[in-house]
């Protein structure tokens, strides 16, 4: 047994998250609630330190970089919010937000996930995953088309669509599976390793 | 019959405690299954990190928490091990906030191994807002004032010569699900960068190796073992896959007793 | 005797080293080094391009570039690699995918360290070819940088950007002058009807999640889009609505969204804003809080609309085991077969986009909608003409891309 404190507390959190599967009780909420509070408050200290500090307070107060201020104001308009009188004024940050946002994206999304994968498409169709592509994306796509009803040509197009769509979905179970029980190989490591000493390494 | 139709109705409580029996007795009693095969995803990122001339610089970037370490934690370490082992520079950044634990964690770990100092031949960046990784193309220097420790970044003798993306020799972005470098470092900057990903996110990312806008991609905890194997240090990736492998062989042989279970006892009731 | 072999086999070696030496040609002086501004940048990056020579791009030989701020130097190494690589074709948004460019070299200095952090005025260059034992160098240029207003290697997006819009607005105009422009059926969608319906017979509320991403992700726009049409038709039958939110802008937006909605229906009175409430950012906690709230409050309905990563198994079970009535829409494809197992109704990709104009109505997300779809249809043509060409050993619709 481990005479850690603090991995017998991480084994007992664990083991109140697991009586979830037996149904809700205290222990579970307990735990949830001390969760959500941990990570809220650990987000809080490295935003602070990791952020707030070093690009916003001592550029201003060390460095003499007023020009923050003109952002940090636009950040404190979301403050608005607790006062329904002013709470419009939480737009202008949510609008300068979006507007950056898209101004971003847009070029970079077209680019990087249009255009690129249009180049991966229009391949010479020199063996069979070439083929399978192009009829694949063609076909999914014919699928997502809301502009004429599933008949004829169509139909037949759009059922090919989605058998594509069902082999990946299957694809995505598949790695679904490897990656859940990675994660209890993890948790059952912690407890019989690190807690109950049962794996030896 | 009744063997079916008791199949069929099978308590998941039962599904629940073989699985869980399939997972423990492997890492209890250790199999040493093979581990046949390298991906050529993976391969392709080992080759990479080959080719980097000493002392230039990887990126890796945590973009991922602790409730997925058990994936992705081994292939961090693995790569950041064939880093110091090539005499490479590591700059670690984390995209999310629990990510600055793991990340010098690992740091922490790969450096004891093979005599690696701080602030010279690694250095941990941590956590920072906004557009990073727009930011990073621009200068890593503004993106980053700071270390994760507060030591001011332009002060650190491995930061010295790294000011872009364009000092960078590769970026590996270790995420439990899509990468944010692909439309900013990849696209804007020309970057060259590798995915480690979680098992569920991996299927998500092949059309971008297929475009080779990512140059290699390790999914899951195979991909792990395969890289551990690949700088000749079997570690937790690899003990792991008896596990892993045993899990599989229960899924698939449950998976084909329900669909006859189901379709036999369809049968009757039609 | 015995000694004499080594005597003879190293006499045969002396005679044999300028024999040797001489079978190793020369390095010649790089020719024909240009340096120009770096085009489409916000300055501070200098080209350099020069001839490629047979005699010099071998393995074992280096190029090192040298800069100075004045032709008589101090002289900074500003960059060194292979002769075997750095060619004009490795940059084909600069200079095209002509053949020619394979025989050109290529560098781009974007600083001169110890000098200049990045480079603002007239900088000299030279070039040296190096194989350990043997440098020449080349003559001297120089070239100042420029910022570009305008990067023009960005002109297709412009296009592309331009042609998606004018076909999105020409479809709004003809949705206004025609509001019923065919939009095929989604079975997912007559189901949030129902599930609200359903909500207000039994006194319980709707859960409505934005899924994990923030206020930039299309499908947290088009989720909260739906919201206010969902909230709208919550507040119309009285009934009520819980959005746990991921992420704090998306609380704001959806506060807002909801209340939108409830002044639209007549009743602001009714609006709540505690029911839209942030949990945390982070992934599990997030989960672990909902299921929490799944488990307890036991909504008659869950619709789950936005991006999702591996929590959604963890909420869609939950919630499927507490019997709700459960409809997903996600462009998540990892996340699609655990919200099609779990959820009643799943709204597949695209499907959540289309969403909300056929729930609305509205003139501009159908005109959005369907000049998407038309947008999509001239995806479509390139594709099969771009493969139907390339097939044809025609390659232009690929070099077109590959040059961006």
């Amino acid at each position: 047994m481990a005479t850690d404190i603090y991995v017998w507390i991480a084994a007992l959190l664990t083991l109140s998250i697991y009586s979830f599967l037996y149904k809700d009780n205290p222990l579970y909420k307990a735990a949830e609630h001390l969760f959500v509070g941990a990570s809220v408050g650990y987000s809080i200290v490295i935003t602070y330190y990791q952020a707030v500090l070093p690009r916003l307070i001592n550029p201003i107060f060390q460095e003499g970089d007023w020009v923050m201020i003109f952002p940090t104001l636009i950040g404190f308009l979301m403050v608005s919010r607790f006062f329904p009188k002013y709470d419009w004024l939480s737009r202008i940050t949510i609008a300068f937000m979006l507007g950056i946002s898209t101004g971003i994206n847009l070029p970079l999304i077209i680019q990087a996930s249009l255009l690129k994968q249009l180049q991966g498409t229009m391949l010479p169709m020199t063996d069979i995953n070439s083929i399978l592509i192009v009829i694949g994306v063609l076909c999914v796509m014919i699928y997502f088309f809301f502009s004429s009803e599933h008949k004829g040509i169509v139909n037949t197009t759009s059922k090919i669509g989605i058998l594509f769509i069902m082999v990946g979905f299957g694809a995505s179970f598949g790695y679904t599976v490897m990656a859940r029980i990675s994660l209890l190989i993890g948790r059952l490591e912690f407890l019989f390793g690190d807690w109950i000493h049962l794996i030896k390494y | 019959m009744k063997f079916w139709e008791m199949l069929s109705k099978l308590d998941r409580r039962i599904i629940f405690a073989l699985v869980f029996l399939a997972v423990l007795l492997p890492l209890v009693f250790k199999m040493g299954l093979p581990i046949k095969g390298i991906q050529p995803p993976v391969k392709a990122i080992y080759d990479h990190i080959e080719k980097l001339p000493e002392g230039s610089t990887v990126l890796i970037s945590i973009t991922y928490s602790p409730s997925t370490m058990p994936e992705l934690y081994p292939m961090t370490l693995a790569v950041i091990r064939h880093c110091f082992r090539q005499n490479i520079k590591v700059v670690c950044v984390s995209l999310g906030i629990t990510g600055v634990g793991i990340g010098e964690m690992a740091l922490q770990e790969a450096a004891k191994e093979y005599n690696k100092q701080e602030g010279v031949d690694y250095v941990n960046l941590g956590f920072q807002t906004g557009p990073v990784t727009l930011g990073m193309g621009q200068d890593i220097h503004k993106t980053y004032p700071t270390d994760y420790k507060g030591i001011k970044v332009a002060e650190l003798p491995v930061m010295k010569n790294v000011k872009t993306y364009k000092d960078i020799g590769l970026i590996v972005d270790y995420t439990a699900s899509g990468t944010g470098y692909i439309g900013t470092a990849v696209t804007m900057y020309n970057a060259n960068l590798a995915v480690g990903v979680t098992a569920v996110g991996a299927a998500d990312l092949y059309p971008y190796l297929q475009t080779k806008q990512i140059i290699g991609l390790m999914g899951g905890l195979r991909s792990a073992a395969e890289y551990e194997l690949l700088i000749e240090k079997p570690d937790k990736g690899c003990i792991r896959m008896d596990s892993q492998s045993i899990a599989h062989l229960l899924i698939l042989i449950l998976i084909v007793v329900g669909n006859i279970a189901y379709f036999v006892t369809r049968r009757k009731r039609t | 005797m015995k000694c004499r072999l080594p005597v003879i086999v190293l006499l045969l070696s002396i005679i044999s080293l300028p024999l040797v030496a001489q079978d190793k040609p020369a390095l010649t002086p790089p020719e024909e080094l240009t340096a120009f501004d770096a085009p489409n940048d916000a300055g501070g990056r200098i080209a350099l391009t020069w001839r490629a020579s047979e005699q010099n791009d071998k393995p074992g030989v280096s190029y090192v570039i040298y800069g100075a701020l004045s032709p008589d130097g101090p002289w900074q190494e500003t960059g060194r690699f292979p002769a075997t690589i750095g060619f004009k074709s490795d940059v084909p948004y600069y200079f095209g995918l002509s053949e020619e460019n394979k025989r050109w070299h290529f560098f781009e200095a974007n600083k001169i360290e110890g000098l200049l952090e990045s480079i603002t005025t007239t900088v000299y260059f030279k070039l040296a070819v190096t194989d350990g034992a043997n440098t020449v160098e080349s003559s001297i240029v120089s070239s100042a940088p420029n910022g570009n207003w305008f990067d023009t290697s960005k002109v297709y997006i412009l296009v592309f950007v331009a042609g998606f819009s004018f076909l999105i607005l020409f479809f709004i105009r003809l949705a206004r002058n025609n509001p019923n422009l065919f939009i095929r059926h989604i079975p997912g969608l007559d189901a949030i009807e129902e599930t609200i319906g359903r909500a207000t017979e039994m006194g319980k509320p709707i859960l409505y999640l934005n899924g994990l991403h923030g206020m930039d992700s299309l499908s947290t726009i088009a989720s909260t889009s739906i919201l206010g049409k969902v909230a709208r038709k919550v507040a119309n039958y009285d009934s009520q609505i819980k959005v746990p939110c991921y992420d704090p802008i998306v609380m704001s937006v959806c506060q807002e969204v909801v209340k939108e909605a409830y002044v639209e229906a007549g009743r602001p009175d009714a609006f709540k804003e505690d029911n839209i409430f942030f949990i945390t950012n982070d992934q599990f906690a997030y989960a672990a809080a909902v299921d929490g709230l799944i488990v307890r409050h036991k909504p008659a309905a869950n619709l789950y609309m936005g991006y999702y990563y591996a929590e959604s198994l963890l909420i869609a079970e939950t919630g499927a085991a507490t019997g709700a009535m459960q409809i997903a829409g996600t462009d998540s494809i990892t996340q699609l077969p655990f919200f099609i197992t779990t959820c009643d109704y799943t709204l597949m990709g695209e499907e959540l986009y289309a969403a909300s104009a056929y729930l609305s109505r509205e003139p501009l997300q159908l005109g959005s909608l369907k000049g998407q779809d038309y947008g999509k249809g001239f995806i479509i043509a390139i594709i099969i003409v771009g493969s139907i060409l390339s097939n044809a050993g025609v390659a232009f619709i690929v070099n077109l891309f590959k040059v961006f």
